[in-house]
């Protein structure tokens, strides 16, 4: 971390952002048709994820994720992306909604990993564009905006300048939302 | 710059042309004189505080923000300014955005030639924008295209170009790393652990 001062700043500058996308319209219902092709669409609707009632199931659910990622450290290339696709496929238990974080957890690293290679935007943004979709509620969570920056990224890169500006923007947005909610 | 340049606009031209020669730069620009007559005017008396070369450099960023015939190739280093000499362009931005009243969201996008720049507030407010978008403060989205006037429930930016794009990208990235709390496989971990705990809890009470 960089201090206080550094996160005051940071503030600062994601409150300017914040300002020129709370002032773009009245709401965030999500009931708004999708914007013309070509336009940044920074629609962000959020929703918590509250603590689940917690079961063995669910336990061996993160458990496992979490054993994912510590062989995904390990491994480096094919092998480490099919270590995170592995990941992908435990199947979920019921009444666990901390498992929208962890998957998206999953993909966003997927998609950092498509995105360090050679032509492998494309397939970040599509692995990513679909679970944050501008019409989509989005977990409020600090993964989540790392999953939009990367989607940002991967935007930019692909060239869909509109799909990068209303990318970060959201991003930058739901960061200002933690933030506060960080403030004492 | 103690004197005011309304009071003596040509000794105060000719004084700021001495010390921009005495550094080696080019003369002050139509543009840049509006923003320090502007500058001298909000701060009624007061001195302005930012140093020299965080001014240079901005005045260089806005420059080529707002050339469009600029191919960027010579543009300067953003990273030529350290954080906290961006932070008091930030600060310095917001007081004066808010001492003279008209909010960055009231801009004016278009760009300003150097003969209409120089009456007063468009080309202060120029200068600001040019200072936001230099300082990275992501005011970038009211530069352009229709935003304020969005359908209600369609937040929508302007379109940027790509050195806004750019400036987006890092901001969004710089606040990603402010975030406190661990990262990565890190993270997962704390999670399974507090849902362990929290599991042997309830098992606890059971």
């Amino acid at each position: 971390m960089n201090g206080p001062r550094h996160v005051s700043w940071v503030v600062a500058r994601v409150l300017a952002v914040a300002v020129v996308t709370a002032g773009l319209g009245a709401g965030c219902d999500g009931g708004a048709d999708a914007p013309a092709t070509g336009e940044p669409d920074a629609r962000l609707r959020t929703h918590e994820v509250l603590p689940s009632t917690p079961t063995p199931e669910g336990l061996a659910f993160i458990e496992a994720v979490a054993a994912v990622h510590r062989t995904a450290d390990e491994l480096q290339g094919p092998a480490q992306a099919e270590a995170l696709r592995q990941g992908l496929t435990v199947p979920v238990p019921k009444g666990l909604p901390e498992a929208e974080l962890l998957r998206l957890q999953l993909v966003t690293r997927l998609a950092q990993l498509e995105l360090s290679k050679p032509g492998g935007e494309v397939i970040a943004r599509d692995l990513l564009a679909p679970m944050l979709k501008p019409s989509r509620s989005l977990p409020l969570d600090r993964s989540t905006a790392e999953a939009l920056v990367v989607l940002g990224d991967a935007a930019t890169k692909t060239g869909d300048d509109a799909l990068a500006a209303g990318t970060y923007a959201r991003a930058i947005r739901m960061m200002r939302i933690l933030q506060q909610e960080l403030q004492p | 710059m103690t004197d005011s340049i309304d009071e003596n606009p040509d000794a105060m031209r000719k004084s700021i042309a001495r010390e921009l020669a005495a550094l080696g730069e080019e003369p002050l620009g139509e543009d840049e004189l509006a923003f320090t007559r502007a500058s001298s005017r909000e701060d009624d008396g007061m001195l302005f505080d930012i140093d020299v070369a965080t001014v240079n450099t901005l005045v260089g960023w806005a420059s080529h923000e707002h050339d469009p015939g600029d191919d960027r190739a010579g543009q300067p280093d953003r990273s030529s300014l350290t954080e906290f000499a961006r932070h008091r362009v930030w600060r310095d931005v917001q007081r004066r955005a808010q001492h003279s009243g008209t909010g960055p969201e009231h801009a004016d996008p278009q760009p300003e030639t150097a003969s209409n720049s120089s009456s007063g507030g468009r080309g202060w407010g120029l200068s600001v924008i040019g200072l936001a978008v230099a300082a990275g403060v992501l005011l970038v989205p009211v530069l352009s295209a229709d935003f304020g006037r969005s359908e209600p429930g369609a937040e929508r930016v302007g379109q940027l170009d790509e050195a806004e794009l750019q400036v987006l990208g890092e901001q969004a990235r710089r606040g990603l790393d402010a975030l406190p709390g661990p990262v990565g496989t890190e993270r997962v971990e704390s999670m399974a652990e507090s849902y362990s705990k929290r599991l042997e809890s309830r098992r606890g009470r059971g």
